[in-house]
């Protein structure tokens, strides 16, 4: 039981983990406002569905473009701006952080300042382990997360556009040289990335409601989770977020609720300190 | 396109950094399929003039041509698709890439179709994505860097690394390439290689203009020369031309010494004087 919680706030973890974890590998930016197309993702999408009056999948449909638009309009308006004045990459970073707690406010004030819940993809889906109930809407986010780690993975090894990403990644002025213009694939892995957060809320909206707010939280777990699995691997990112919700679910079930944040980040920082490049990553990443 | 037309000109080219005239009123004509030496000591503006040719820095003043087009205000990844190709001096392997794939992604170029046509998976992408895997190990075979093909790029040793670079730089199929110091710490028998290959590429049709230090590795194979100096240019002309010329010595040894009857060789050739150049 505590274990499937896990795995299932996990799973969301691991999808925004890995979202760091893409823009990173491509562009060398960390980027912290991924967290914040969760939110985008759930409440444009219970906006288009409760306030519009659109039919549930197209405003999931809705949500999710509504947070790869948001992902793209960032990056386009904020970090090429930057990259075009060789900003160094603090600011870079910096710009996100503030990007992620510009975008909270706004959701707030044209979407809705509340906490808000969407209907269960398919109603009454509930799975009972070892006597509790879990939504099985968790399913739904297990699954979409397994399968964009399969998505991304095979799109940055096996197919052009995904080396030439990674060559961005590698060296933003060789790509250049090979006639490559990082600033535009920057922003194709941006919506990318918009597109991924937007449906983990999509998803995880009916199972746990969201509000403005969680943007930086989930921001934070989701960067703790790809620091955890090593930022340049996307397959380590998943790992990590399901090893962070996983470890978050027994702190709070065997040990307390109260301090399980303060808990998991200090292993995870223990962990760090004997793996610097996180439990997946590679020793070296010339960004 | 034949030999002796010019496939790029720059004309008064001037960049300054900080008050020092890096680049000053420079003009320089490169002829289609020529190998052309560019040569001058530290800090005479070699370096300087490539990245303003190849875009990567925007001259004050003055106007670039190139393939009958002015490209004065372009960027690198215009002009490499534009048919420029250029490597630096210092290695840029593509970290966390494989040799193979280093190649495959220069060579994705050619993708006119757009980048995101390539996602589709149907027959033909798939012909052409093996004829590209193909073509990227030719190239490796010629550049005897096929045993290495799925080696980390970064695990080369200094010598294939350099290859590495000119391969993939060919690999974008240029017109021109300029290739900034490649024999910089080779020793005589890469040299002597990497002479092979430039010639291998000049007889694929390809431009080159050479920057080194080592003035006899560019006399064996330049058709012309230019001799940089203090950023601008002392003379220019055929290779026989300007090994005769009195003004070559002088811009390496100062116009007091006639009796030497070489620049100064070996010693330009260590990897350390790289870093002295002015950039």
């Amino acid at each position: 039981m505590t274990l499937a919680v896990g795995i299932a706030i996990g799973s969301v973890y691991a999808l925004v983990g890995m979202g760091y974890s893409l823009v990173y590998r491509t562009t060398g930016v960390v980027n912290f406002t991924v967290g914040s197309y969760v939110v985008l993702g759930g409440l444009g999408t219970w906006w288009l569905l409760d306030q519009a009056h659109f039919p549930y999948g197209l405003a999931v449909i809705g949500g999710i473009i509504l947070a790869g638009a948001i992902a793209g309009a960032f990056w386009t308006l904020i970090v090429i701006p930057l990259w075009r004045r060789r900003s160094p990459a603090y600011v870079v970073l910096l710009s996100t952080v503030i990007g992620g707690a510009i975008i909270a406010p706004l959701t707030e004030l044209l979407i809705t300042p509340q906490a808000e819940e969407l209907p269960p993809w398919v109603s009454g889906f509930t799975l009972h382990i070892s006597g509790s109930d879990i939504s099985g809407q968790y399913v739904f986010v297990i699954a979409a997360g397994l399968a964009v780690l399969a998505g991304v993975s095979l799109f940055l090894r096996q197919t052009m556009l995904g080396k030439q990403l990674r060559a961005c990644g590698a060296s933003r002025e060789t790509s250049r040289l090979l006639g490559i213009h990082p600033e535009l694939a920057g922003g194709i892995i941006m919506v990318i990335t918009g597109l991924i957060g937007g449906l983990a809320g999509a998803l995880i909206t009916p199972a746990q409601s969201s509000e403005a707010s969680m943007g930086l939280t989930f921001g934070i777990f989701g960067f703790a989770a790809a620091a955890l699995g090593g930022l340049d691997s996307v397959a380590g990112a998943f790992l990590g977020g399901i090893l962070l919700g996983t470890g978050q679910a027994f702190i709070d079930r065997y040990y307390t609720p109260n301090y399980d944040e303060v808990i998991v980040f200090a292993l995870l920082v223990a962990i760090l300190v004997l793996r610097p490049n996180g439990l997946f990553g590679r020793a070296e990443h010339a960004g | 396109m034949t030999t002796g037309s010019p496939l790029l000109t720059a004309e008064h080219v001037t960049k300054a950094f900080g008050g020092v005239m890096a680049v000053h009123d420079v003009s320089l004509t490169i002829d289609a399929m020529a190998i052309h030496g560019l040569i001058g000591p530290n800090g005479a503006g070699k370096s300087t003039l490539i990245s303003l040719l190849s875009g990567f820095a925007r001259p004050d003043s003055g106007e670039i041509c190139f393939d009958g087009r002015d490209v004065t205000q372009l960027g690198p990844a215009r002009l490499a698709r534009l048919g420029m190709a250029r490597t630096f001096q210092a290695a840029t392997p593509l970290a966390g890439m494989t040799v193979l794939e280093n190649i495959q992604v220069a060579l994705t170029i050619k993708y006119r179709s757009g980048l995101f046509s390539v996602l589709a998976r149907t027959p033909a992408m798939r012909r052409e994505a093996k004829a590209l895997a193909a073509q990227a190990r030719e190239l490796l075979a010629v550049f005897g860097l096929l045993a290495d093909a799925d080696r980390p790029a970064r695990d080369l040793p200094f010598g294939k690394l350099r290859y590495l670079e000119i391969a993939r730089a060919v690999a974008t199929e240029p017109k021109l390439l300029m290739l900034d110091e490649p024999a910089a710490g080779l020793n005589q028998v890469e040299v002597d290689q990497l002479a092979a290959l430039i010639s291998w590429v000049r007889a694929d049709g390809v431009a080159v203009l050479l920057v080194d230090h080592d003035v006899s590795f560019l006399f064996s194979i330049c058709d012309r020369i230019t001799v940089l100096n203090f950023g601008k240019v002392v003379v220019s002309g055929s290779a026989a031309e300007v090994r005769g010329s009195e003004l070559l010595r002088e811009a390496y040894l100062g116009p007091a010494i006639p009796q030497h009857p070489d620049p100064p060789v070996a010693e330009s050739r260590r990897p350390e004087s790289r870093h002295l150049e002015a950039q």
